[in-house]
């Protein structure tokens, strides 16, 4: 039997590449380096990221050896939500990430491979999302079923960001579809379910394995920007966004409370869109990517 | 635009008195007169037809260009005629049988148009108001108003169909005058779409020359027609898409007049060279209303029809702390469905305590006793609720978010239903809420109680969404309505008080003033409670401290 | 030219698919577009009904997708009753802002991206790629609301250098002279498109740099430089315009994000375009302007990536019966 010119045996020399690459070096160290800290910092913490300390008295505290992030409006200790919030957010961006990776592929392997109409018309429905703005959709949907739980808001970020992933696996399945190996699985019979998972999947596997890297960046910045308007994690649970959203009216006397969580955004966005690049680079070392 | 605007919205309270232009200093040298005030808006009107529009600019708006038959003065007492002011009309005479009022029009009055007010426009108006296809929210307020009739051009009979103290009240201020000659031909069910609501001509000091949709409104001092002129020359409201930006733009100086300034934005307006800081009394008041009913309507509450938990979660709460978080010094703690401000409050009042072991000690005592997770449970179901408020109130999102905590304390768990404002409408009118978060600015007078509290009002379609029933209170209501002496109708009211006090109907929170950022060179009136703007056509700027935007080029006065 | 008719047909059904979802999705949201004016505990069931049908919105959702539809053929969009005027003219208002306001940013952006990226592959490896490559990452890894949020702070709030939003101040227009009126708009938009460069700039400088190196290794251009073309020349003639295809799908792509106007950048800066014109529409449950501001968002889109295509054709003729629109949100 044939085997695709693939990919178990590239892996090693992929994770060489990335090993070898500062850069992403560098971003898998920040990604766990955080992932870490919102998973053990929470219990270290002396206060819940809930609790209000004295409504009257230690509203925007300033940081100090007490609270090192201050308090936020309601006197709660900023870094414990913080550290709780990056749970949720760098939890919610994740998994929301997965299910929009699992509904692309599946969409793009299965329009690519039917091809003829049902291919176009499974495009068609995919470009229709890809030209609404994803922002305007998810404040539709969030008007029509306000005051989601947190599973449902992942559902719908992943429901809302597959189209991207499902062109791009649909237009690898089509370069390869004329493929040597699999023409020759294809006449040894495989069935097309078969052909999908055994034979073009792992080698579309690297582009996605990419674009989800950097559809992390995207989601959680956009999950950030719905709860900073206040329609995304819903209080009293802390997400970045809506930390940042309580301390945005009060930026100009109280900065801390917007700009810890702020970074934390922007060193998670960093870290994965060079984990995508480095990753991009170890796959097609040589001639470099297009998109 | 955040302000909950089901109850009888201030048609009702009122402005401003073009009436004392009777006693104003004739306008004396050149130059005493000029000037533009630049008023920063959070919320463009959605139109400007007065039947209809209900968001606050667009009752600015309407407030200047616009005129009523008398207006309410400032002491806003709403009992027989006393303290009312003339504005369309010049004066007016009671029948003996008290059943009726006539009305002598103000010949001079005219349309920015240039055509004479008379007294068919003011039938017109009444009938438009009344006429069922418009669905103006003041029909049912001049209910009590069995016809206004034109007898000659210029004098009006209006005739109440039972004697009420606040029948004069009724029909002189809760309606404007608005031009048969451009409205007679207009479809009434669609008055929105009527070039009027865009670009309205009225007979008031100030005409609206442009409205730029999510830019400004411009209005104009009216000289046409030997018309005395205002003060000013120019009110511009600049359209700001929220209020941070509103504000945003006083500080910078883009703006003059800033309606709502934040407590946690005070001391940058003090700090402010330019600006000053008007603090008075609000008519606004908040609170948590519990629903008695379940969202179906059919069985009580399972958790809030028991008097003892709404007393006990009232006693839980600290709301000094609330006002104090929120408010700062801004606010006052509400004590009843009333504002210190207005002619109904009652300043003996005393609120529940704020005493955390007494709740949980009452809580137990109702059968809700803590489990292993600290939630409390009765029969096996959780104390858990919602608390239902509309995202785009910032003050009501954090006292949600402030109860939630200190319910947490007792052993209950809330969460917070923040919606947009369209399901939050929806929500409270179909009464699909545990507790709500409602924010009211009621009638300066007591008609408005009768229409929030009572059993009747509880009844399907009326106001009273968390079904709170209590034929004690609406007997003393009663009484208090049926009162010509205020001094009895305040007696009445004041038991009425205490009984939903002792009920606790509603966990009352603030009573926030009114906090205004004016630009210095303004001398500004009285501020009147609820309605800043009141006095908005006698604002001066004084000749010598003028800055480039008073002086418009030609062309902007006419 | 077939390809070309193909396009629009393909554009054609994509914003059918759109506007037929969002003529839904709307309709399922709790409240109706007389919910924040209109609702009233006063206001009767049959009043309601009333209101409803004046405005064309009772009737099943089919009844008024049906006569929806027939008014769109004869290029109506309805009433919007949050506006009180045609949803034509509301559109109409706004659009011009998020075209100037994107026109703008999207030059500029382009421009400097390029620039950018061909410094980088020119320098390949060295500092100079290294350091910019750094501040690229750094800057396509802001997240927008906070970008804007930052640099508004900083530029209208303690420098006072420019105005706090809004697309022009209201004051002006009675007593200004053409230069006057110039400078101010550009006052206004230089920080919202400052944030909007910021935040594009990055991908497209990649995306040059990439694609120019790409070439650059590409076989031919290898041969045209053993023929004896300088360096120099080669990356003029050869590489340069035959890496912009890339480029210029990145173009078209990156039109989403800002068709529907940039979002959060029009909300923190209160820039009047059409983000805000649909951000409002959908609080106020405007049914017929959400659904005219989607569709013109979407039409947007498509009329975009057909160009991008289209000029990519022009460039790189080998590629024209390939897919060439990888697409991904820019």
């Amino acid at each position: 039997m044939i085997a695709p010119p693939s990919n178990a045996s590239n892996w090693g020399a992929i994770v060489q590449r990335l090993r070898a690459d500062r850069r992403s070096l560098l971003a898998i160290g920040a990604l766990c380096g955080m992932i870490v800290l919102v998973i053990v910092g929470p219990l270290l913490m002396a206060y819940a990221p809930y609790e209000q300390l004295d409504i009257t008295r230690l509203a925007h505290a300033r940081p100090s050896a007490e609270h090192l992030l201050g308090t936020d409006v309601y006197s709660r200790d900023v870094l414990s939500r913080v550290l709780s919030g990056g749970r949720v957010s760098l939890a919610v961006a994740m998994s929301a990430v997965c299910i929009e990776t699992v509904i692309g592929v599946a969409w793009g392997l299965a329009a690519g491979l039917a091809g003829g109409w049902i291919d176009t018309l499974m495009m068609r429905c995919a470009d229709a999302g890809l030209s609404v703005p994803r922002v305007l959709l998810l404040l539709a949907i969030l008007a029509a079923v306000p005051m989601v739980p947190i599973w449902m808001l992942v559902v719908l970020l992943g429901l809302t960001g597959w189209f991207g992933i499902a062109r791009l696996v649909r237009s690898e399945v089509r370069s390869v579809r004329s493929a040597d190996f699999v023409l020759a699985a294809r006449s040894l019979g495989a069935s097309p379910l078969r052909l999908a998972l055994w034979h073009v999947l792992p080698h579309v596997s690297g582009p996605v394995l990419v674009a989800a890297t950097l559809a992390v960046g995207h989601v959680i910045v956009l999950e950030a920007g719905l709860s900073f308007i206040g329609i995304g994690v819903q209080p009293p649970q802390a997400s970045w966004g809506n930390i940042i959203g309580d301390g945005t009216e009060f930026i100009a006397s109280a900065p801390w409370v917007s700009i810890a969580p702020g970074c934390c955004l922007v060193v998670v966005v960093l870290a994965v869109s060079a984990l995508g690049d480095g990753l991009r680079d170890a796959l097609a070392p040589r001639q470099l990517p297009r998109t | 635009m955040t302000g909950f605007r089901l109850l009888r919205l201030l048609p009702l309270v009122v402005a401003a008195s073009c009436a004392s232009g009777d006693d104003a200093p004739p306008s004396a040298a050149a130059g005493s007169t000029g000037g533009t005030i630049v008023i920063a808006t959070p919320g463009e009107p959605e139109y400007l037809m007065p039947p209809i529009a209900l968001s606050t600019t667009a009752r600015q708006v309407h407030d200047l260009v616009y005129q009523r038959l008398a207006r309410i003065g400032d002491s806003l007492n709403t009992l027989g005629d006393g303290g009312f002011t003339p504005d369309l009309a010049r004066r007016w005479t009671w029948a003996d049988d008290s059943l009726s009022v006539t009305f002598t029009l103000d010949s001079a009055a005219h349309w920015h148009d240039g055509l004479p007010v008379r007294a068919a426009d003011v039938a017109f108006s009444f009938a438009l108001y009344t006429d069922p296809r418009t669905a103006s929210n003041a029909a049912t307020i001049l209910a009590n108003v069995a016809s206004v009739t034109a007898t000659d051009s210029l004098t009006v009979v209006a005739r109440f169909r039972t004697r009420r103290p606040e029948a004069f009240y009724e029909v002189a201020n809760q309606f404007f005058i608005l031009p048969e000659h451009l409205l007679k031909e207009a479809d009434r069910s669609r008055l929105a779409a009527s070039p009027l609501a865009t670009m309205p001509v009225g007979s008031g000091p100030f005409r609206v020359t442009r409205w730029v949709p999510t830019q400004l409104i411009e209005l104009i001092a009216d000289t046409t027609a030997g018309r005395r002129r205002t003060p000013l020359d120019r009110i511009l409201f600049t359209i700001a898409p929220d209020p941070v930006t509103a504000f945003t733009r006083v500080v910078t100086g883009e703006a003059d007049v800033f309606e709502a300034v934040r407590p946690d934005r005070v001391a940058e307006v003090r700090a402010n060279p330019n600006l000053r800081l008007v603090v008075g009394p609000s008519l606004d008041y908040n609170f948590l209303g519990f629903n008695l009913r379940e969202a179906s309507g059919r069985a009580p509450h399972p958790i809030f029809a028991d008097r003892t938990v709404r007393r006990a979660l009232t006693m839980a709460t600290d709301r000094r702390g609330i006002v104090a978080n929120i408010y700062d010094s801004l606010a006052v703690q509400a004590r009843g469905p009333f504002t210190t401000a207005s002619s109904t409050s009652d300043p003996t009042l005393t609120p529940l305590p704020y005493a955390v072991d007494s709740a949980n000690t009452l809580l137990d005592a109702a059968g809700w006793l803590r489990g292993a997770d600290s939630i409390r449970r009765k029969n096996g179901q959780p104390l858990t609720f919602g608390i239902l408020t509309p995202s785009s109130s910032n003050a009501r999102m954090r006292a949600a978010v402030l109860l939630q905590e200190q319910f947490r304390r007792v052993g209950v768990d809330a969460r917070v239903e923040s919606v947009d404002f369209p399901s939050f409408v929806k929500r409270s009118s179909n009464r699909r809420f545990d507790t709500i978060l409602s924010q009211w600015t009621p009638d300066p007078g007591p008609g408005g109680v009768n229409e929030q509290w009572t059993s009747a009002a509880a009844a399907p379609g009326g106001n009273n969404f968390g079904n709170y029933r209590n034929p004690s209170f609406d007997a003393q209501v009663d009484s208090a309505l049926a009162s010509f002496q205020p001094d009895t109708l305040r007696a009445h009211l004041a038991r009425a008080w205490r009984i939903l006090t002792d009920d606790a109907a509603a966990i009352w929170l603030a009573e926030p003033k009114s906090v205004m950022a004016v630009h210095k060179r303004i001398q500004t009136t009285g501020i009147r409670p609820g309605a800043w703007w009141a006095g908005l056509a006698q604002w001066r700027i004084p000749a010598d401290q003028r800055i480039a935007r008073d002086r418009p080029a030609a062309g902007a006065a006419r | 030219m077939r390809a070309l008719i193909q396009r629009i047909w393909q554009g054609f059904v994509v914003v059918a698919i759109v506007a037929t979802v969002t003529f839904v999705l709307v309709r399922l949201a709790p409240g109706d577009p007389f919910s924040v004016a209109f609702e009233n505990a006063r206001l009767t069931p049959a009043l309601r009904a009333q209101w409803r049908s004046a405005y064309g919105l009772d009737g099943s959702i089919a009844s008024q997708y049906g006569h929806w539809i027939i008014a769109l053929l004869r290029g109506d969009l309805g009433w919007s009753v949050s506006m009180s005027q045609p949803v034509s003219r509301a559109i109409a208002q706004a659009l011009p802002y998020t075209l100037l306001l994107m026109g703008i940013a999207l030059l500029l952006s382009f421009t400097i991206g390029m620039l950018l990226g061909a410094l980088q592959a020119a320098r390949h490896d060295r500092a100079t790629d290294r350091g910019i490559g750094v501040l690229t990452l750094i800057g396509g890894s802001m997240p927008d609301f906070w970008l804007a949020l930052v640099l508004l702070l900083t530029g209208a709030y303690w420098l006072r250098l420019f105005p706090v939003g809004g697309a022009s101040d209201p004051l002006l227009p009675l007593a200004a002279s053409g230069t006057t009126v110039l400078i101010d708009r550009l006052r206004h938009l230089a920080l919202p498109v400052l944030t909007l460069v910021i935040l594009i700039t990055a991908p497209v400088a990649r995306q040059q740099r990439a694609a120019l190196l790409d070439r650059l290794h590409a076989e031919w251009v290898r041969t045209a430089a053993a023929k004896g073309l300088s360096s120099g020349a080669v990356f003029r003639r050869h590489a340069w315009r035959t890496a912009l295809g890339p480029v210029v799908t990145l173009g078209g792509l990156a039109l989403p994000a800002l068709a529907g106007g940039a979002v959060f950048v029009e909300r923190v800066f209160a820039w009047p375009g059409m983000g805000r014109l649909a951000v409002g529409a959908i609080g106020a449950r405007d049914y017929h302007l959400v659904v005219g501001c989607v569709i013109t968002a979407s039409v947007l889109v498509v009329i975009g990536s057909t160009l991008a295509d289209l000029l990519v054709m022009r460039l790189e003729p080998r590629t024209a019966d390939q897919d060439t629109s990888q697409r991904q949100r820019a």
